[in-house]
């Protein structure tokens, strides 16, 4: 998953932060690549679909 | 409400509600158009309403059938747009009521022409609501017309199946056996009872929309037939063609311009066949939406069509990311962007090709938000 990403805006290399998600009031957290200047998060295609999805579908089946 | 049953499964439509607004909303606006031939202004026969689907299904559909009115009648005049149904299937009646009654006065300014209509779903909206239009459809002008129509003799049989919104309007079926028989198409109807027909499955999702639901419904109707699927609902066509079914609107048989293999049309590509046929109809070029042209493969497109995903939510990423810098880069120049859109984050990989030219290479999206950033807390 080590893909090189730079944030287009501040021209930064993106580095891994631990970060928060929410859900229905229910908290996430993960390392995630950020840029270190304006802190966009980038959450690629694996989070989303898996990790994340679960922890969705199993918040909305409660 | 069903809300966890609907959304709580892997694939999830983000937002089916609004998508179907939407798509009002731009059948209405981007897509409308009004063609009336210049020399029967104010003393129009006939006001052809095709319907949000039909070109949305095939850009040609319109223009074409259009073409064939014309010919029987040259005071006829087009209209692109759509009859409101979708705001009346998800419960904006107020929304609804405005659509009806702006479609009214446009009716009324035109000088009350004699309404024609291509789809049973807005026959039933409009017979409801504005009683005074008293719709007629393409199929019982063209029945009653002398037109000359193409003969179908060799066809195999086909199976006559009639959308659920004709329950109670034998006349309409009438007129398409009239045509089917002077078109000599060998035909047998799929279900007699004209009161009791079954739905195919696209109008009882459509709050909820879930392709796989409404193929499977479609697939459990026709399971058992082995004969070509012959419609004259635009959305039974492609919801068949969606099964694995072959199957044909009546309109390919009256114009030629489809053979029964065509695969049921992309939703997420509606919006621009819907421009497509206005630009058809009006003679010009097809207008991008926000300029922007997008490259789209078959793989993605289907799976932006099980998200209720349209080519235009990734225009509106791509030009809010392009316009803000808001993007990330990869070594191989892909451009990664997110777009926050009802509560979904929807993220989009794509490259650009030079100008306002993009092809798009994955999309996704999440449900969760990101609590702890700037930026999180600004957009
Ligand atoms: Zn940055």
């Amino acid at each position: 998953m080590e893909r090189k990403l730079v944030c287009a805006r501040c021209g930064k290399t993106l580095e891994n932060k631990e970060t928060y998600f929410a859900y229905f009031g229910h908290q996430l957290h993960t390392d995630l690549p950020c840029c270190p200047q304006c802190g966009q998060v980038y959450v690629d295609k694996e989070l989303a679909e898996g990790k994340m999805r679960n922890t969705e579908a199993e918040l909305e089946d409660k | 409400m069903g809300w966890k049953k609907m959304f709580g499964r892997k694939k999830l439509p983000p937002f089916p509600r609004d998508f179907w607004l939407e798509e009002m909303e731009q059948a209405r606006d981007d897509a409308a158009a009004l063609i009336v031939p210049p020399e029967y202004q104010g003393r129009l026969k006939y006001l052809f309403f095709p319907g949000c689907q039909l070109g949305a299904s095939d850009p040609r559909y319109p223009q074409a059938v259009y073409q064939l009115l014309l010919r029987a009648e040259p005071a006829t005049a087009m209209w692109l747009s759509c009859c409101g149904a979708p705001s009346y299937w998800v419960g904006e009646i107020e929304q609804y009521r405005s659509v009806q009654a702006e479609q009214h006065q446009q009716w009324e300014s035109l000088g009350r022409p004699q309404v024609v209509l291509a789809c049973m779903s807005c026959k039933k909206i409009i017979d409801y609501v504005l009683p005074d239009i008293q719709p007629l459809t393409v199929y019982e002008v063209l029945a009653d017309s002398g037109l000359q129509l193409p003969l179908y003799p060799q066809l195999p049989e086909l199976a006559l199946a009639d959308p659920c919104m004709s329950r109670d309007e034998p006349q309409v079926r009438q007129a398409v056996c009239t045509l089917l028989e002077r078109m000599q198409v060998p035909y047998q109807i799929l279900h007699q009872d004209i009161h009791t027909l079954p739905c195919c499955g696209f109008g009882g999702n459509i709050e909820g929309p879930n392709l796989a639901a409404a193929q499977a419904a479609a697939q459990r109707r026709i399971s058992s037939e082995e004969r070509p699927i012959l419609a004259y609902c635009v959305n039974c066509r492609d919801v068949f063609a969606g099964a694995g079914k072959q199957s044909l609107h009546i309109i390919d048989l009256l114009t030629g311009l489809n053979g029964l293999e065509r695969p049921t049309p992309h939703l997420s590509l509606r919006r621009d066949n819907r421009r497509l046929a206005k630009a058809l109809a009006l003679g010009g070029e097809k207008e991008e939406f926000l300029g922007i042209s997008l490259e789209i493969s078959e793989e993605t497109a289907r799976m932006m069509d099980e998200s209720l995903l349209s080519a235009d939510h990734i225009r509106r990423l791509i030009a809010r990311a392009e316009q803000s810098g808001d993007y990330f880069i990869d070594e191989q120049q892909i451009h990664i962007a997110r777009l926050p859109l009802c509560g979904v984050t929807i993220w989009a990989e794509y490259r650009p090709l030079g100008g306002r030219q993009y092809q798009l290479i994955s999309v996704y999206f999440h449900r969760m938000e990101v609590e702890k950033t700037d930026e999180a807390a600004g957009k």
